[in-house]
């Protein structure tokens, strides 16, 4: 057999890798919710926030219950950390909600499902005074507020929804900053999300949008406003039109009709009709001028907006032919898609390698240069410029880094030096050429998705069941009928022995059977019997056709009835008897052998 | 006699014919080659693209080149989406390693892998395969070995193999996660929205060349993933604006 020590570390090997495994993949995942405020007048909002928390990239979404208050406006924020090596990451849900009733209303429990596991938060108590009395106010108009609101939906009992688009300029520059704003008005209940159909931004790069919500007072009224601002960056110059954004909204409308009486009213109060409202903004026209050609600097690439840019290495003191990385960070309220390059050379004893974009966001954009010195000494990287048109001045201006030194130190470097195949972190100043193919060997896909693959091990699974079954059927096989005359005449003297050796120590329950299989194992190798199983009488008739000597035959017959008589019958034997017995088949056994 | 003379003939033929094929394939190359070398990168990206997806030819050489022509061009994503399949049928390929570097350092990714990236780095899933099956049918002979005879090799060599065996089927089994992840790169500069339809919300821009991976599909949209800056970023992104590797 295997060494238990080795099977042990085996499966200790095994065991420790599963659960380095299990561990490595586990979750946990927490989730807890909050509000801004406990205590609120009718009238006012609150922000309620559930946030989970947990080593997943994933988050479900939570199941929230607020039937005692209307939701208008849903975000969602994300973000990733490592702390101590272990990355976690974190959603917030937050949700605008304003109390129906005055009361104290309890926000029920939030809950998630994962991986069949259920997460929930603590529920939350908040009181709603009364309703503090609203000033006639004018909404806030902002001065690049360009389209009146377009009042497009009205229930009978006085609740509003409309919709209304607007730019923050009418005139601007090719590859200028234009932030179209669509907002969403409402003071009725919602029957569920609205559906938002953006319009038609041909003509302009659309940067991606970013979801607010406020609340505002119009005539008197209070709206809670969804807005949706898309940053446009137009792309050609000319007139460009801005179609209709269009919000398919379905609002529950709890007015009656006026001969209702007012107390039959209340008990339907919470029955409201559900309705569908298309809802659709006016067209917006914007003109798109072109960049000026006066004043226009050579080292112009596009860049409009008004921008800053800073820059820095990655280390001031380095030896020569190590890699510094050089980084330039240009950022600002711009467009900073028109930021395709920056220009710039450095002195001979620097080898600079192709300028890439490592990071890109809305508001800024890294490039990233990696500079090797050749030489040892003060190295400078001069002022780096960029050169862009500013929309606000309506004119070209350029911005510059300040100069960066840093301290190369060792032999110099040969050319050839610089630039080794997977040497530490230096990228190689182009790609390697074309192979020169002179196989066409096509590669199989991959053997452990095709079931076929694993017929390979059908014949060694069988090699090893045959095996077993083999091993199993011989030893059963030299049990008996296939072992030679002298060893089975060894088998009976090797029971004889082992029941003198039960006589010997007082244990007489096996012992029938060790002189029974001793005499059978004789009677056998003497005989040429091929089975054992055999009764008494078959046996004797078979010594008797075998011309076995009737002494012999007769000596057979009085041990097989003693051994009956004793097995079966309610007689015990004596050791003296036992011993007799076991004398008379051990002179069977030697007769038999002569 | 007439029917090996018969079964004979029919061999030849088909040698002949398959030689001739390949003579037609390496033809085809050298045009692709010449081309390149002409700077004429749509030619050579025409052929390679026929002969992987017509002719069916799985190579990473096939791969490589294609790469070259399409870095030539201009085109990163798709350049980097070939040295991508190259780099997953031979990943000690010195020239396949230094272009993947290369373009992923050009595109602001780096081609430093993850922990098990790196412990299955140096063999193809193929490979790694093929040498844990391997060790477990020299498995399965040992022990049918030691039934019949037990020998103390025997035993010494069971035991090597048992521990082989879970080495390497671990090691399959990493590979295989990291190789069968459904990974894509971005073809060209998009946009990720919120849902799986063109009306749905902009999310984010992406850039050219980026890898993501691959975490559902549904009609011609797929919803895709990626880290920057420590932060997961997901969303939707037509199907014809990715290609899956």
């Amino acid at each position: 057999m295997i060494k238990g020590k080795t099977i042990k570390k085996a499966i200790f090997f095994l065991s420790a890798f599963l659960l380095s495994a299990a561990l490595l993949f586990a979750d946990d995942i927490t989730i807890s919710a909050s509000v801004n405020k406990t205590s609120l007048p009718l009238n006012d909002s609150l922000i309620y926030s559930v946030t989970i928390s947990g080593n997943i990239s994933n988050f479900p979404e939570p199941q929230i219950k607020l039937s005692d208050f209307n939701v208008y406006g849903t975000g969602r924020s994300q973000s990733m950390s490592v702390i101590n090596g272990k990355v976690s990451g974190s959603v917030v849900f937050n949700y605008t909600i304003v109390p129906k009733a005055i009361g104290k209303w309890t926000i029920a429990p939030a809950s998630i499902k994962y991986k069949n596991q259920t997460y929930t938060t603590e529920p939350i108590t908040v009181e709603v005074t009364a309703a503090q009395s609203v000033q006639r106010q004018t909404a806030p108009q902002s001065s690049n507020q360009n389209q009146q609101p377009q009042r497009a939906a009205q229930s009978q009992n006085g609740g509003k929804i409309f919709v209304e688009s607007s730019i923050n300029k009418k005139t601007v520059y090719e590859n200028e900053k234009v932030v179209y704003r669509f907002s969403f008005y409402t003071n009725m209940d919602l029957a569920s999300n609205p559906e938002y159909y953006p319009p038609d931004f041909g003509g302009f790069w659309n940067d991606g949008s970013q979801p607010k919500n406020r609340q505002t007072v119009i005539d008197g009224v209070r709206y809670n406003v969804s807005e949706l601002e898309t940053v446009l960056y137009p792309i050609s110059t000319g007139d460009k039109n801005i179609s209709p954004s269009r919000l398919r909204v379905a609002v529950r409308d709890f007015s009656m009709p006026d001969n209702v009486d007012k107390f039959i009213a209340q008990f339907f109060a919470n029955a409201g009709q559900t309705q569908v409202k298309d809802l659709e903004t006016k067209n917006l026209k914007i003109k798109v001028l072109p960049l000026p050609q006066e004043g226009r600097p050579n080292n112009f690439f596009g860049a409009v907006g008004e921008f800053k840019i800073k820059a820095f290495v990655d280390k001031t003191q380095v030896n020569t032919n190590d890699p510094v990385t050089l980084t330039v960070e240009v950022s600002g309220d711009a467009n900073m898609k028109s930021v395709v390059k920056l220009d710039f050379a450095v002195e001979n004893s620097l080898r600079k390698y192709d300028t890439i974009v490592s990071k890109a966001t809305a508001d800024s954009k890294v490039f990233s240069t990696i500079l090797i010195p050749l030489t040892p000494g003060e190295k400078t990287i001069p002022q780096i410029e960029l050169s862009f048109f500013n929309p606000k001045t309506k004119k070209y201006e350029t911005v510059r880094t300040q100069t960066i030194k840093f301290i190369a130190s060792g032999e110099p470097v040969q050319e050839e030096d610089v630039y080794k195949s997977g040497q530490s972190g230096a990228i190689g100043k182009d790609i390697n050429y074309n192979k020169q193919i002179s196989d066409i060997k096509t590669y199989a896909g991959n053997y452990i998705e095709n079931k076929k693959f694993f017929i390979i091990f059908i014949p060694f699974i069988l090699l090893l069941i045959g095996a077993f079954m083999f091993k199993n059927l011989t030893k059963k096989l030299q049990s008996i009928s296939f072992k030679s005359k002298g060893a089975k005449f060894n088998q009976a003297w090797r029971f004889i022995e082992r029941a003198e050796y039960e006589i010997e120590h007082g244990n007489i329950g096996g012992l029938y059977d060790l002189i029974y299989n001793a005499l059978i194992e004789a009677v056998c190798a003497a005989s040429g019997l091929k089975t054992q199983n055999l009764q008494n009488s078959q046996i004797l008739d078979f010594l008797n056709s075998k011309e076995i000597p009737q002494s012999i035959v007769e000596k057979v017959k009085k041990v097989l009835d003693k051994l009956n008589l004793y097995k079966f019958a309610a007689v015990r034997a004596d050791e003296k008897s036992l011993k007799e017995m076991l004398n008379g088949v051990k002179e069977i056994i030697s007769e038999l052998k002569q | 006699m007439k029917k090996f003379l018969c079964f004979l003939s029919v061999s030849l033929i088909f040698v002949l014919y398959s030689f001739a094929d390949d003579s037609a394939i390496f033809n085809q190359i050298s045009n692709a080659e010449s081309a390149f070398k002409n700077g004429d990168y749509n030619k050579t990206i025409e052929i390679y693209e026929t002969l992987i997806q017509v002719e069916k030819i799985n190579n990473p050489y096939f791969y490589y080149n294609l790469s070259n022509a399409y870095y030539r061009k201009g085109d990163i994503g798709f350049a980097v989406l070939n040295i991508e399949k190259a780099y997953k049928l031979s990943p000690r390929d010195k020239d396949i390693r230094n272009n993947r570097r290369y373009l992923l350092a050009m595109t602001g990714q780096t081609a430093d892998d993850g922990l098990i990236e790196s412990a299955t780095a140096l063999f193809s899933l193929n490979e790694i395969t093929i040498i844990a099956s391997a060790s477990v049918i020299l498995l399965i002979l040992s022990l049918t070995a030691f039934l019949f005879f037990r020998r103390r090799f025997i035993k010494q060599a069971l035991s090597l193999f048992i521990i082989l065996s879970i080495l390497f089927c671990s090691l399959a089994a990493l590979k295989a996660f990291v190789v069968l992840k459904d990974r894509a790169v971005v073809l060209s500069a998009s946009v990720l929205k919120s849902g799986p339809k063109k009306d749905n919300a902009v999310l984010f821009n992406i850039p050219s060349a980026k890898i993501v991976s691959v975490l559902s599909s549904v009609d011609d949209w797929s919803r895709i993933s990626f880290k920057d800056n420590d932060i997961v970023i997901d969303g939707w992104i037509e199907n014809n604006n990715i290609g899956k590797f």
